[in-house]
């Protein structure tokens, strides 16, 4: 008897199952590589003017113009949801291999299908649920009882305080820290929602550099509330 | 408020800038009566630390009157309280604090994520320096917001001068600190590489625990400032004599029993090691100037101790690391932890057994910053340091 074709469904299922590594950090970094890239090769020679120069160059300036507005980790307005984002990815590398796979002519048949192959193999990578870091286990150590701890954790107004971006699972488990030295957090929470927690559990207030007058932001500023997981801003 | 800010490398500004505003519980406001360069501001002055933005304030060591306080500092602190800070900004309440580890303390930094990146784990945050540190507003202004102020701030005692206080802020604290790590009980060489207000706390520090201490300097003036007010027993100018061949000679072969480097990134060495480090770090290839940090190790006697006090903030190239094994050195570092040193160093000073009012070489107003900075970058008219005092100057 030959083996049963899988359906639609089944294949549907088999790609749900395919490994994806690639967090929304490492896919921001991927994008911007490729959009500049992809600028790049279209004005070289033998590539500009042609169609297959037209086609990286549109597709490059796009990639670049919607990762800027995406809302992921190396985002610089965060306005567009990562998914949003990974259906532009698969539709524009569609389009790409599509509008490449007509033309006659090797250069400009190859490169666009290509690009447009090697962006949905990223696409099909990359976990649509952003980076995985953002939900792993983590812990962190507080000098306080674990019946404070505990209290504190279970509490909905301290909850809004620490976690105000709603990301906390509520999910925790309390270990003695060893040497006497407080408890340690054990939750799949983001390092902001402990860090905040911890400041507010140790220190009764969230750490801020407001209040005074800060730098006028530029190019960094675009960087670096990607990085901050702290309490700025937050209080 | 005026305030100098950071205007990008080499420049600074002064500029009229929002009023500081208590925002949480544990805060104060302070006006600002005495503030300083450090050493290390020159290193944001530099451009060498890259998370600094256009509009930081600078500063980091200072002192005040209160003229605002928080519910939660109110019983530490009151209005009118004259008061020196510690610039490391930290909770008191956490692992570290309490073990008065305060530089760091795990909750001072706002942006701790970013330092989390470059360095595994986060200092406290440090007025004006930079956003690897916090982001905070600096102290080289008319008035200062501090953070947990209940913990950073301590009332200065009548009789005790601002030029005395001051530096209980920073350097001298660093320089105590320093003497600390030494771990000196008395009759030991220490050698203390550069003699700029660290350098000479250190060596003041040192000589305070009965240590036989060897300054190392290039500028003249600052040598003798190490034997005729810090306490220094010896001097060498390390663009005159071999530093290592010296110290052995100095102590019968041996080598210093413990060596402090009060330099840090941006170290001025002679010759071809010296130009191979400025072009790397020029071209960004390497993030300091090492070249105090090699001799050092070279120069310490075996099983001897390194108190790392200059500020370094990201690789070295050509690092001995064989030397420092193979000698079984210490190597100990570390940000000043100032609040467990302040009130100690009041009282030294109160007893009339360290002093360091000379170093306030330069008073000069914060309209002329970029001057400042300059005099003090070029250590111009033997400039040890340059002191604001902005609440004098807008009365």
């Amino acid at each position: 008897m030959a083996p049963r074709t899988p359906g639609i469904t089944g294949w549907l299922s088999r790609l749900q199952k395919i490994p994806r590594p690639i967090g929304s950090r490492l896919h921001g970094a991927l994008d911007y590589l490729t959009g500049t890239t992809l600028v790049g090769v279209s004005r070289l020679p033998g590539v500009r003017g042609r169609f297959a120069g037209q086609a990286l160059l549109t597709a490059g300036a796009a990639h670049l113009a919607y990762s800027l507005v995406t809302d992921y980790e190396l985002g610089a307005l965060r306005k567009l949801p990562y998914r949003v984002h990974l259906v532009l990815d698969a539709a524009g590398a569609g389009a790409l291999a599509l509008a490449g796979a007509v033309r006659s002519d090797p250069i400009d048949r190859f490169l666009p299908v290509g690009v447009g192959l090697y962006e949905l193999g990223a696409v099909l990578l990359s976990d649509p649920h952003g980076t995985p870091h953002a939900v792993e286990r983590r812990s962190v150590t507080v000098e306080r009882g674990e019946e404070e701890v505990r209290a504190f954790l279970q509490d909905p107004a301290n909850i809004r305080s620490f976690s105000p971006e709603g990301t906390w699972s509520g999910e925790f488990e309390l270990r003695a820290a060893p040497g006497d030295r407080g408890v340690e957090i054990h939750a799949p929470a983001s390092p902001a929602d402990l860090r905040r927690a911890k400041q507010l559990l140790e220190a009764g207030e969230l750490a801020t550099a407001e209040g005074g007058a800060a730098g006028r932001r530029g190019v960094l500023s675009a960087i670096l509330p990607s990085l901050d997981t702290g309490a700025d801003g937050a209080s | 408020m005026k305030a100098v800010t950071w205007a990008g490398p080499n420049r600074v500004t002064c500029e009229e800038t929002p009023d500081p505003a208590i925002v949480n519980p544990r805060d104060a406001i302070l006006k600002v009566t005495a503030t300083t360069i450090c050493g290390s501001d020159l290193h944001l002055y530099d451009g060498y630390v890259p998370a600094m933005q256009r509009g930081d304030i600078l500063g980091h060591e200072f002192m005040g009157e209160v003229v605002e306080v928080g519910t939660g500092a109110a019983s530490a602190l009151a209005i009118g309280d004259r008061v020196v800070v510690s610039p490391m900004i930290s909770c008191g309440n956490c692992y570290f604090c309490r073990r008065e580890l305060y530089s760091m303390c795990d909750n001072g930094n706002p942006d701790a994520a970013l330092p989390e990146a470059v360095w595994g784990h986060s200092p406290c945050g440090i007025f004006g320096y930079s956003h690897l540190t916090g982001g905070y507003a600096g102290s080289h202004a008319e008035y200062v917001r501090v953070p947990y102020a209940d913990t950073g701030a301590v009332k200065v005692p009548e009789g005790i001068a601002d030029t005395q206080a001051l530096f209980c802020s920073d350097a001298l604290a660093t320089g105590y600190f320093g003497a600390e790590l030494c771990d000196l009980r008395g009759g030991e060489v220490v050698a203390v590489w550069g003699a700029g207000a660290v350098g000479l706390s250190a060596i003041s520090s040192c000589a305070l625990r009965g240590a036989r201490v060897v300054a190392i300097d290039r500028i003249p003036e600052r040598l003798a400032l190490a034997v005729e007010r810090a306490g220094a027993s010896d001097a060498l100018d390390f663009t005159k004599v071999d530093v290592v061949e010296a110290l052995k000679e100095l102590t019968g072969g041996r080598g210093p029993d413990a060596c402090i480097d009060a330099v840090g990134m941006e170290a001025h060495a002679p010759g071809l090691q010296g130009a191979y480090d400025r072009v790397k770090q020029a071209v960004r290839m390497e993030s300091e100037r090492p070249y105090v940090m090699r001799e050092v190790i070279q120069a310490c006697r075996k099983g001897g101790t390194i108190a790392m006090l200059g500020v370094y903030g990201g690789f070295l190239d050509k690092f001995p690391i064989g030397a420092l094994m193979n000698k079984g050195l210490q190597l100990r570092t570390g940000q000043v932890h100032a609040q467990r040193y302040i009130g100690r160093l009041l009282e030294h000073i109160e007893r009339g057994e360290l002093d360091p009012s000379y170093y306030a070489t330069h008073a000069m107003d914060l309209g002329d910053a970029q001057e400042a900075y300059q005099t003090f970058k070029q250590k111009r008219d033997d400039c040890v340091r340059v002191v604001f005092r902005p609440a004098a100057a807008a009365a």
